[in-house]
């Protein structure tokens, strides 16, 4: 079906015929590691707060946060991508996740949004579900991230246990 | 020391859960309480593999290995819990008592689906808890676990077990409360 196919180029960065409008892509860092996300994947940006540890077995989603009333699973990128969170004070990026919200700790550096050709982003490791390719993001290279399904190809491609 | 105003069995019409929560690691857990039937000290218990109250030998669980957490340091807190329903009994440690507490239903929330693997059996859900959250232990893996010689229970990762589900316990958390629609912070027994 057409429209599922569309649906999922979305998600795999997969050039896409007749895609030549511009994608919003908010760019932040990790570990000092520059990303990117779609910005239709984003719920918004806060402080971090603490969070608590939830024992868990899936890869890298040990914990959840709270923002008053409602609480939402951690996603532990950096640890995903081997990266030490270099700041005292990170922020925490709220992403539209398949599943529900879930939330991402990034460094203090704030985000910063970029227009990018969508066709220029180039897939580099298929195997790995969690990230859609790289891009230029006005002179830097940057990672895009696969906000919305995050995790959930995790468990075949990444060869090591979680932290 | 025993649970006042315990109940064996709670009705199926109890707007509230009563839960015992418990300091375990960096973890706060909620133990479904109807299930309590005894917090000692560790002066009370020993440090024998079993305990013995009211003609009943418990096994003691490490619940922190069972859970992936760290060990617990024991101290002047550690409390040591006898569990159990006609079925089987258990016994754990957990770092320290907090208080017992009576959420209403639709105040427990199920775990985020993101949490996808052994974890689900492990944990029945969760409910806002002070400035954080309690994570529900499930009672019938706990149980299932607890009443297991130590060497006869394999650590497995996989939702392909058959531990008892969530479903299968009593406590009111399905599928239909995700919708998490309203929420209120748990309140403190008077």
């Amino acid at each position: 079906m057409l429209r599922s196919q569309s649906h999922n180029h979305r998600h795999t960065g997969h050039k896409t015929v007749g895609s030549m409008r511009n994608q919003a892509l908010l760019v932040f860092s990790v570990g000092g590691r520059r990303l990117g996300a779609r910005t239709e994947d984003i719920a918004g940006v806060q402080l971090w707060q603490h969070a608590t540890p939830v024992p868990s077995d899936t890869p890298f989603v040990n914990a959840m946060i709270r923002f008053d009333q409602e609480c939402m699973p951690v996603y532990d990128l950096a640890a995903k991508l081997n990266q030490t969170l270099d700041s005292d004070s990170p922020l925490c990026l709220m992403i539209k996740h398949e599943d529900g919200p879930m939330a991402i700790c990034i460094d203090a550096h704030i985000p910063s949004l970029h227009m990018v050709d969508p066709s220029t982003i180039q897939s580099r490791d298929s195997r790995d579900a969690d990230i859609a390719g790289v891009c230029s993001a006005g002179d830097e290279q940057v990672t895009v991230i696969n906000c919305a399904r995050l995790g959930k190809g995790a468990v075949s491609t990444l060869g090591r246990s979680r932290s | 020391m025993a649970l006042r105003g315990y109940k064996a069995a709670a009705t199926a019409r109890d707007t509230q859960v009563r839960c015992l929560v418990v300091a375990c690691g960096p973890c706060v857990l909620a133990v479904p309480a109807d299930w309590v039937r005894s917090i000692l000290t560790q002066g009370e218990v020993g440090y024998g593999e079993t305990v013995s109250s009211g003609g009943v030998i418990y096994a003691v669980t490490d619940l922190t290995a069972h859970l992936r957490l760290p060990s617990l340091t024991p101290s002047t807190e550690t409390r040591i819990i006898l569990y159990g329903n006609e079925k089987r009994v258990c016994a754990f440690a957990v770092d320290r008592v907090l208080e017992l507490v009576e959420p209403e239903r639709h105040d427990l929330r199920p775990l985020p689906t993101q949490f996808r693997n052994a974890e689900r059996h492990r944990l029945a859900g969760f409910f806002l808890y002070r400035d954080t959250m309690a994570l529900i232990v499930n009672p019938g893996w706990l149980l299932e676990v607890g009443s297991q010689p130590p060497d006869a229970y394999h650590v497995s990762s996989s939702l392909d077990e058959h531990w008892p589900r969530v479903e299968d316990t009593g406590l009111p958390i399905t599928a239909s409360l995700k919708a998490e629609a309203h929420v209120s912070a748990a309140k403190p027994l008077k």
